[in-house]
């Protein structure tokens, strides 16, 4: 994850620089906000290639634009969701960013979640992992939002195109699922120890 | 400064950016050092929520390569130089443009059927309906078709399929005569619904095979991904929540089958004549029974193929198997099955009914 320094003020102060035609405060930009991009990008796009042509378009564009973008105090929700609106027009409709529905998103949480005595803690770690990529694509991209670049639910629905409470209900359901597969093996940790 | 926190949940823990930090070593805190110690029944539920988040952060990718950071930096900054036209030269302006071509030619084909084919109403509401694409197949064999929503659609000879120019705009709404394969893109947002000769097929994202041909009395859905539901198009129109996404009527899952009576209006599932194996992953390892409670041979196909099947366990305790199945249909590995076992087995409904006599010896 990146740490993102966002105090609105100071983020301001660079957007405004940036929209002046800042070279400086643009390249800021960039390196304060490329790696949390190409992680998001890379995330809800296979094609690694793609993902890097549209951030260097992102930013081309962003530039050749900088006088006519309004003033905004989250330069990163600005970003992702543009980002997001680029690779969905490039994929195919409905394939690389399907739209799950409730019943189907969470899948069999009664697989059994064993934890043993002689695992450490990066191995723990490891198959709980696993037990993430069972969340549908979209409940991974909406936790990822979340609780690694720090949106607020609002702004993760805004970014990924859904109304409110099908963000909240996204989030909250991903969460459930992971929150019951991290009771059962911490429970099964207690016992062994 | 947060309210009180000795009373936090999961959820809370995880949201607190304190202990985010703390938990995933990127600051030390005082305050969550010395947590459990104030707050021992506490200690569980941290060590959830702290596992979970490493997970999490374990879950996302590394950094990018700062070499390519760098390249990407270096194409905005000659990107940027140049005017603006720039833009439209990069690859990925062309791959948008090829997209919107190939899009428009499909648009063009469709447009240009829909005028050969002169319209037919097989209800007077549909016929009502202005503008309709118009999709048919008589070459005497299968086409595929793409749906501008990325649903393909396999026509039969001798089908029709129409939809609206508002297709994909709200809903996703075609009329099928004939016999056609769906396999829907998915999007739960915008239900898929097709009319076929009285009967009505709600899906979210799913493959299936529609036979609704006009001669025939009976309209089937045969599944073979996912989860649909069907019911009667006097039904339909009654329902609330027609185009919601929530699937009401006779749901069926794959290897299900819904047959539709025109006549008598009837609707009854049963199962598709060839099931597939549904659940892959337990093809390899368990097909090979080597001395296998029989009532677990039963219990691994069941969950293979999605399908109940009904027996006595208690009849079968004592009997075992010896047996390697393989690629043969789920009927012939039940008559071999049956067959060691003098047993019979016969179709009920979407179930499969399993009687004999046991093993006692």
């Amino acid at each position: 994850m990146e740490p993102f320094n966002d105090q609105g003020t100071d983020e301001l102060l660079i957007w405004r620089a940036f929209k002046s035609g800042d070279e400086a405060a643009f390249g800021e930009m960039y390196r304060t906000q490329v790696q949390a991009l190409l992680n998001y990008g890379n995330k809800i796009n296979p094609d690694r290639q793609q993902v890097q042509d549209s951030i260097q378009d992102l930013f081309i564009e962003l530039w050749n634009s900088r006088e006519r973008l309004k003033d905004t105090t989250s330069i990163k929700f600005y970003l992702f969701r543009s980002l997001r609106n680029k690779l969905s027009k490039l994929s195919k409709p409905d394939h690389s960013f399907p739209l799950d529905n409730a019943y189907e998103t969470v899948s069999d949480p009664s697989v059994t979640f064993y934890f043993f005595d002689h695992e450490i803690e990066s191995e723990r770690i490891e198959r709980l992992q696993k037990t993430i990529l069972k969340l549908s694509r979209r409940q991974q991209e909406a936790i990822n939002l979340r609780y690694f670049h720090d949106f607020n639910n609002e702004e993760i629905a805004e970014i990924m195109g859904l109304n409110y409470q099908s963000a909240c209900k996204l989030i909250y359901s991903g969460l459930k699922f992971l929150k019951e597969n991290v009771k059962l093996f911490t429970f099964i940790m207690l016992l062994f120890n | 400064m947060k309210g009180d926190r000795s009373s936090y949940k999961l959820n809370d823990f995880i949201a607190d950016d304190s202990f985010k930090e703390w938990a995933l070593g990127m600051a030390g805190s005082d305050f969550w050092d010395g947590y459990c110690k104030q707050y021992p029944l506490q200690q569980q539920v941290v060590e959830q929520a702290r596992v979970l988040l490493l997970s999490l952060k374990a879950s996302q990718e590394s950094r990018e390569d700062d070499q390519v950071v760098e390249a990407i930096w270096e194409n905005i900054k000659k990107g940027k130089a140049q005017k603006s036209q720039t833009v439209f030269f990069s690859p990925v302006f062309w791959r948008v443009a090829a997209a919107a071509a190939v899009l428009l030619i499909c648009w063009g084909g469709y447009r240009f059927s829909a005028q050969k084919q002169p319209g037919f109403g097989w209800q007077d509401s549909i016929a009502a309906l202005s503008d309709m694409t118009e999709e048919s197949n008589t070459s005497g064999k299968a086409r595929d078709i793409k749906l501008p929503d990325g649903s393909t659609i396999r026509l039969e000879n001798n089908t029709v399929l129409k939809y609206d120019k508002d297709f994909n705009v709200a809903t996703r709404t075609v009329f099928l005569r004939g016999k056609a394969f769906f396999d829907v893109a998915k999007n739960a947002q915008k239900p898929f619904v097709i009319h076929s000769n009285g009967l009505v097929t709600k899906v979210l994202g799913t493959s299936f095979t529609i036979a609704a041909n006009e001669d025939d009395q009976d309209v089937t859905v045969s599944v073979v991904t996912g989860k649909v539901a069907v019911v009667p198009q006097d039904r339909f129109e009654a329902l609330p929540e027609k185009q919601s996404a929530q699937l009401s009527g006779l749901v069926l899952t794959p290897n299900q089958k819904a047959v539709y009576s025109r006549e008598s209006a009837h609707l009854a599932k049963t199962l598709v004549e060839n099931p597939v194996v549904v659940d892959k992953s337990l093809v390899r390892d368990h097909f090979t029974f080597e001395n296998t409670p029989v009532n677990e041979v039963f219990a691994v196909l069941s969950k293979a193929y999605g399908i109940n099947l009904v027996y006595d366990s208690a009849t079968f305790q004592e009997c075992s198997l010896i047996v390697a199945l393989e690629d043969e249909s789920l009927y012939d590995k039940l008559r071999v099955i049956c067959k060691t076992l003098n047993a019979t087995y016969r179709v009920m409904g979407s179930e499969i009914l399993i009687e004999g006599k046991g093993c006692k010896q």
